[in-house]
């Protein structure tokens, strides 16, 4: 789950607006995600805590169910470039176990290798999306009806659609599955809830600590500790 | 056309471009949180006035643990 969020980037058309102007903070959306054979949705928040010159601060809100349920907030500082992928430059985690939140140190910030990161394909050139895409579509979402843009990118095994729209900006995404017959964790859906707007972001970055073995807990392991 | 006004508004949760929007108000994602309500039953604003009085009660206790050790300090 962690894996898969982390690497969740942008779709917009950034430039040409100021960063403010493209990613206003407060906004976002909220999203239901199936992992694999998982019976309860993730709920996932993700919305704008705020915007730098150069850079945009993103925070996820995850909660799941269960028998052992679990609220976990995530914001990255993410430098956005007029070409290329967008950088994730900062991160910090929080959960009600932790006293202040906690600073995510570099190798924790890689993600996962292997399969499709969302950074592969979410640029914020929308040129470079063009040879995945399948066609604009017309799709039906928790959050009502929203004409959406449908790609495809495989890699590896994996194979991921995913739907963007303009009415669902800042974030775009709308609709997403992921497969894959050879690693389980690549097997998940997300779909739209709703749009939200004036969104307090729970993380401030300037509260932050360094990374505790508790909090490690809640992390997924980055590849040099495995 | 009121019928039709009082429709619109109680629609108001459709942003303009159609898709269901929820405004926090200026809350962090927690207040407003699904299960939070759904556990104890009560509706997300109740849920908000429940969490402010925590947060009141943990600032007096805080107050009180600050006086107690001055206190024990002038002692």
């Amino acid at each position: 789950m962690n894996k898969f969020l982390f690497s969740l980037l942008f779709s917009s058309t950034v430039f040409g607006a100021s960063l403010s102007e493209s990613f206003p903070a407060g906004k976002g959306a909220n999203y239901s995600v199936k992992m694999g054979k998982d019976v309860e949705p993730v709920h996932l928040g993700l919305y704008i805590a705020g915007t730098r010159v150069d850079s945009v601060h993103v925070e996820y809100f995850m909660e799941t169910k269960g028998l052992l349920p679990v609220q976990m907030w995530q914001q990255f500082e993410i430098v956005v470039k007029e070409k290329g992928p967008a950088e994730i430059k900062k991160g910090f985690v929080f959960t009600k176990e932790m006293k202040k939140p906690e600073i995510m140190p570099d190798n924790f910030l890689k993600g996962a290798s292997g399969g499709i990161q969302m950074n592969d394909f979410l640029f914020a050139d929308k040129s470079a999306l063009e040879k995945y895409k399948i066609g604009v579509e017309t799709i039906e979402i928790a959050a009502g009806t929203t004409k959406a843009t449908h790609y495809r990118t495989t890699n590896n095994g994996q194979t991921v659609d995913y739907w963007i729209s303009d009415e669902a900006k800042p974030m775009g995404l709308v609709m997403l599955t992921s497969k894959s017959d050879k690693v389980e964790s690549q097997n998940y859906s997300l779909e739209m809830k709703s749009l939200i707007q004036n969104v307090k972001p729970r993380i401030l970055p300037e509260n932050a600590g360094p990374l505790t073995e508790q909090g490690k807990k809640f992390l997924a392991k980055p590849e040099s500790m495995r | 056309m009121k019928f039709f006004l009082a429709l619109a508004l109680i629609a108001g949760h459709a942003s303009a471009s159609g898709l269901k929007t929820v405004d926090l108000k200026g809350e962090t994602t927690e207040t407003q949180s699904p299960t939070a309500s759904e556990k104890s039953g009560l509706t997300p604003e109740q849920n908000k006035e429940l969490m402010k009085k925590v947060e009141d009660i943990k600032a007096k206790q805080a107050k009180s643990a600050k006086i107690l050790e001055e206190m024990e300090k002038d002692e």
